[in-house]
Parts: C-alpha cells; structure tokens; sequence
C-alpha cells in the first residue's frame, strides 16, 4: 500500500470524524434539552430554594441563555477537555472518565478477545467438519445469540460467582491481575452472544470460501488440508470476519452498559446508567461522546486494515470484500 | 523394465448418489509417455470428469471402480498422503479459468511455490525454480509478487502452466486451458503448451469441445458420449474416416468457412439425462442410423478392419466405414 495514499486517506478519514462528532454532540446535547422539566427543578430535586439561589444557579449553568449559545459555550469547554461538572458527583466529568475509562477499556477488550478465540474456533470447526459437530455449533449459537447480556450475567453470577466461587460476583479489583479476575464473568457474559454471531459469519464465509474453484485446485495440487483450510479458507474468509469486527465493538459498547451494572463494575457503562437515571446531564454527554468517538474510531481502524486482507480493495474505493 | 504409460485408465466407472446410471462408464485411456491424447466430447459428457479423476478428485461420494494409474500408480487406491506426493510431483492439472484457478487473496508467488514447498523444496529452490518456469513461459519474475487481479487472463493461464511444471510431472491435464481466453490469447497458450510437451517430453490429456484444435495437437484422439469412450484412434484416422455416428455429427457441426450452404448442422436432441437408466446405445436416441438393435443392445468397442489402433462402439461402424464419412444428419 503507498504511504502518501494512506496517509491521504487517513487525514481524510479523521475530519470525517470530526465532523460526525460535532453533529453527534449537537444531537447529544440538544436531546437532553428536549427532555421534560427544567434543568434547575433536576438539580434541585423537589426542594423550594430561595430566588437567590435559583438566581444563582441559573447564571452558574447559564440556564438563561439561548440554547444556541449554551450549546456553542458547552462546546467550548468540551474542546478544551472540561466536559463540566457532574451534578451527581459534584467532581469534575474529565475526571470521573479517567477513573473509569479503563476499567470499561479493559473488559471490553478481554470480551473482544473471548468473541474473536471462540467465534472464529466455532466458526471454523462447524465449516470444515460439517455434519453432527456442524449442528451443534448451531444448536450453540443459537442459545448464546438468543441470551441478552444481562440474563448471561445473572446465570453466570448464580453459577460461577455465587455456587462455585471461583470469581467474585462484582466489583472491578485492584492491580491488572485482580482487575482481570473481576472482569472475567462480566466478559464471558458480554461476549457470549457476540461469539454465538461471529462463529456464524465466519462458518458461513468459509463455506463460501470452501466452494471456490481455488480450493479445489489448491487440493489437486498436493497443498495439505490444513494448510488448504487456513490459507484459502479462512484467509479468504477474513474480510467478512473484519468487516464484521466493527459491528462486533459497537454492540460490546452498548451491552458493557447493562453489563457492568449488573456486576457492579465501576466503568463508564454503569457510570452512564446511573447518570441517565440521575439526570446528570453533563455525565451523560460526555459519555454519550466518549461511546460515539470509540465507535468511530474502531470503524477507521477496520477500513484501515481491509486492504491488509485483501488486496482487491484499495483505500478510498468502497470495494465489497469476498 | 518398460515405463509406464503417464496415465493407464482402465474401466473406469464412475457412480454418484443420486444418479440412475454411472456418469463415467466403463472409460479406458492411455497417456503415453511424452504422448499427447485428446478427449473430445459435449459438455457433460464426463470430459472433465475424467481428466480431474487422474488426479483423484472425485466429487463427494462418488463410488468408482476400475482403475486409474500415474505412471504406474492408482490414484482411487493411494492413500491420503501417497496422493498428496503425486500431485505435487508426477501429475498436475491446467484448469479451465485461470481467475479462478489462483485464490484473488495470495500472491502469484504464492501460488506457484506452494505445491513444491508442501513437498519439503527449501523456500528459495522453490522460487528459482518458479522464476526458471515463469521466463519458459515467457514471463519475468516480476509477476512473482503481484496479485492474480493485477495481471491479465492469458498471463494469468501461463502462470498456471508454469505453476503444473513446477514438479516435473510425467502427466500434464489440461482441462478446457483456452476456453476462458480470447482468440489471440488461446492461440499462444497452445503454442507455449505444444512446445513444452516437447522441451518437457511430459505427456498431454487435453480436454476439449474444439475438434480442430485437438486435430492440432494430437497424437491420437478419445471421443466421449454420455460418460462412455465412443471412439478412439489416430488423430488422423478418428477425423478424416470416423467410425461412429457422434463423431461424424461432431464433425459437421464445426464451423467451417468452406460449409456447403454455409449452415451449420447441429446434432438433434440433447445428450441423456443421468437420472434416467440406459439401455442399448446412449446416442440412439439422435442417431440416424439407430435400429432396434442400437436401442437394446450396448455397442461394444469394436477394432476397425486394417486400423489396428482405431476402435468405435457402435453397431454400424461398418456402414461408416463403407460409406466414408458421408452421412446426411
């Protein structure tokens, strides 16, 4: 790939970002204003203040201005990495994101890394061994793609957490081994469906692979089945499986909300449950924020690498992968 | 000790499930060494069948008897590594389309090594040799690293070509090499295939519908009809005096600029479907000289009077031969 041509692209690629990232964090923003009540009545949750008070707390949170202005002063701010105050718990939003974006980072990679192993292992086996193997990996995945995250969570608590004992039933730990300890059942739990849909892709892309003529040829050349399955079946099956990759991290951002609550992991995904039903607005956009821009990045890193995987798509042409 | 003819098939018979009648029936042909052999026939005749059953790929639970020997080995009996060894050394295939010969994903690098490394050649032997094969062939070495999308079909087929020799194989299969080619290109890869036979001394089954050009090529000929050899000889003899009836309507179904009347004659009917059994003579049905006989009876291949290497199955051979080649169909 040519250097000045990725680099073209990537530049490119990234202002998109910006831009999607300004219209998100105007909806963003302006979906919280569309929310019934008056900001001022959230924060001051049923009591009667003095007008002083009210007074005061309008100007501090500039409830007085036009929504045009409050929008651009927030986004002011935002650039400069001050995402406001959390009403909820009275420190600073940039500051209660650090504390917690890693913890939700790292489940979300372990999960990523447990759907990648077994979907791929599944996927495979089912394709190539087909027949008895081939239904039950179907029967499997039907079961774990029909498992909302949050019912794998309690099952998996029930039986793992609280009967066996052998992970602790919540909480994120301290130290990296401890904390992957913690994360252990809450990434099983999130993964569980993902890997149900990504042994399916892939078994479907190998099956597509297997039936090429390459394949055929590939064997009445003398390439042993082995090397026959992982260099012109599951290579080729690739692109489908990146493509699919991007999706695959959207989903695990959104259920790591329903997730981390249900284990009690102090992540950005409990963060942004407990700040939605609080009204915390300003928690709830930079999170809200935060979960858009990984997205989005995700999405540039799998455009990045299809040319990687297949050579037949260049950046910058939108090339189906085979 | 005499060498063994590059292929021997004998009786071969060929039954997938499904089917009420073997789809090859009772097929034999021999592949001298350093002999080129041409199988000519209608699609679905059993051709490619054949050719990719002397490199024992057969489609899944295809039941076969007789036997099919490379140089000297049966490729139904060998065992899965045995095989493996032959593919990669005494007998390799040109397929039909050479865009889907090579996976779009891997080098053409790639491709013409891997059937020599899967057999254990140290890496770099492996490319010197393919850089040997590809200027044979009359390509550099600079295709070596590109992908199949970025070089073109008749490129593409000489890569193929070169990757078959990688092995220096007694049995080269060509399976159809030219029909996915334009004109000026096919042209050329049956040049480069003719002149390599010779530099190679490997001997040639060539599939074909094109009866010109296995005219062309050819040291002897095999006609092939619903799944059975109709005839065999001589390429010269099966040609200019056929002995059955399927070759005769072959023939005069090839455009020619000198066709009297300028029309072509096309064999009426179509071959016979494989679900349905047959009993008598498979081209009955469209034979102008069919009897009661022919549709009861199954010809046995019969040696024409004089032509001790020519054989038909047909019951009226002798007609044919009689009459010559006039045959009004």
């Amino acid at each position: 790939m040519n250097p000045t041509a990725f680099l073209r692209f990537t530049a490119r690629r990234v202002a998109e970002m910006a831009v999607t990232l300004l219209i998100a964090s105007f909806a963003v923003f302006g979906a919280l204003y569309l929310a019934p009540g008056s900001p001022a009545s959230f924060l001051l949750a049923g009591r009667s203040p003095s007008p002083e008070a009210l007074a005061a707390l309008t100007a501090r949170h500039h409830l007085d201005d036009p929504f045009a202005l409050r929008y651009l002063h927030w986004l002011g701010d935002v650039l400069q990495g001050d995402f406001g105050r959390s009403l909820t718990y009275r420190t600073d939003v940039s500051r209660l994101l650090a504390d917690r974006l890693p913890t939700t980072l790292l489940l979300v990679t372990m999960a990523l890394a447990v759907v990648l192993t077994a979907g791929l292992v599944l996927g495979r086996i089912a394709a190539v061994r087909g027949g008895r193997t081939d239904a039950a990996v179907l029967v499997a995945t039907t079961l774990a793609i029909g498992t909302p995250s949050f019912v794998a969570a309690v099952l998996l608590q029930g039986l793992f957490a609280v009967r066996l004992g052998w992970f602790p039933s919540s909480g994120a730990g301290d130290g990296l081994l401890d904390r992957i300890w913690h994360l252990t059942l809450p990434a099983v739990a999130l993964a569980l469906y993902l890997i149900g849909m990504l042994a399916r892709v892939t078994r479907t892309a190998m099956l597509e692979a297997l039936d090429s003529e390459h394949v055929t040829v590939a064997r009445g050349r003398g390439v042993p089945e082995h090397l026959v399955i992982r260099r012109h079946v599951l290579r080729n099956a690739l692109g489908t499986v990146l493509t699919t990759g991007g999706l695959i991290v959207a989903t695990l951002l959104v259920c790591t909300i329903l997730v981390e609550t249900a284990f009690s992991i102090g992540g950005i995904g409990q963060l942004l449950e407990l700040a939605t039903t609080t009204k915390d607005f300003p928690t709830v956009q930079a999170v809200s924020l935060i979960i858009v821009a990984l997205f989005m990045t995700v999405n540039l890193v799998v455009d990045l690498l299809l040319p990687l995987v297949d050579p037949r798509i260049t950046l910058g042409t939108r090339g189906a992968a085979a | 000790m005499t060498t063994p003819p590059a292929l021997e098939i004998r009786g071969l018979r060929l039954t997938l499930p499904g089917a009420a009648r073997p789809v090859l029936d009772g097929v034999d042909l021999t592949v001298g060494p350093g002999e080129t052999v041409a199988l000519v026939g209608e699609s679905g005749s059993g051709k490619s069948l054949t050719s990719r059953g002397a490199l024992g790929l057969l489609p899944a639970g295809a039941v076969t008897e007789g036997a099919v020997l490379v140089d000297g080995e049966d490729v139904l009996t060998a065992p899965p590594d045995r095989l493996r060894a032959l593919r990669t050394g005494r007998v390799a295939m040109v397929f039909q389309d050479p865009r889907a010969t090579l996976n779009p994903l891997r080098r053409i690098g790639d491709f013409l090594t891997e059937g020599a490394r899967a057999a254990g050649v140290e890496p770099a032997a492996a490319t010197d040799r393919a850089t040997g094969l590809l200027r044979a062939v009359g390509l550099d070495a600079s295709v070596l690293a590109a992908y199949p999308g970025q070089v073109s079909g008749g490129m593409l087929q000489r890569v193929v070509i070169a990757a078959a020799l990688m092995g220096d194989p007694v049995l080269l299969l060509a399976d159809e090499p030219t029909t996915a080619l334009d004109v000026i290109t096919q042209a050329e890869v049956i040049a480069l295939l003719v002149r390599l036979r010779e530099s190679f001394r490997t001997g040639l089954l060539f599939v074909t519908h094109d009866l010109d050009l296995a005219a062309a090529v050819s040291d002897r000929v095999h006609v092939m009809y619903a799944g059975r050899i109709v005839e065999s000889g001589p390429a010269e003899d099966v040609f200019a005096r056929p002995l059955h009836p399927y070759t005769t309507a072959l023939l005069a179904s090839t455009p020619r600029l000198t066709a009297p009347g300028g029309r072509l004659s096309a064999i009426p009917g179509r071959p016979p479907d494989p679900r349905t059994p047959l009993t008598g003579c498979a081209f009955a049905a469209r034979c102008p000289l069919a009897t009661d006989t022919c549709r009861e009876t199954p010809p046995e291949a019969r040696r024409a009077p004089g032509r001790p290497d020519h054989h038909a199955a047909c019951h009226h051979s002798a007609r044919l031969a009689d009459e010559g080649a006039v045959l009004d169909v």
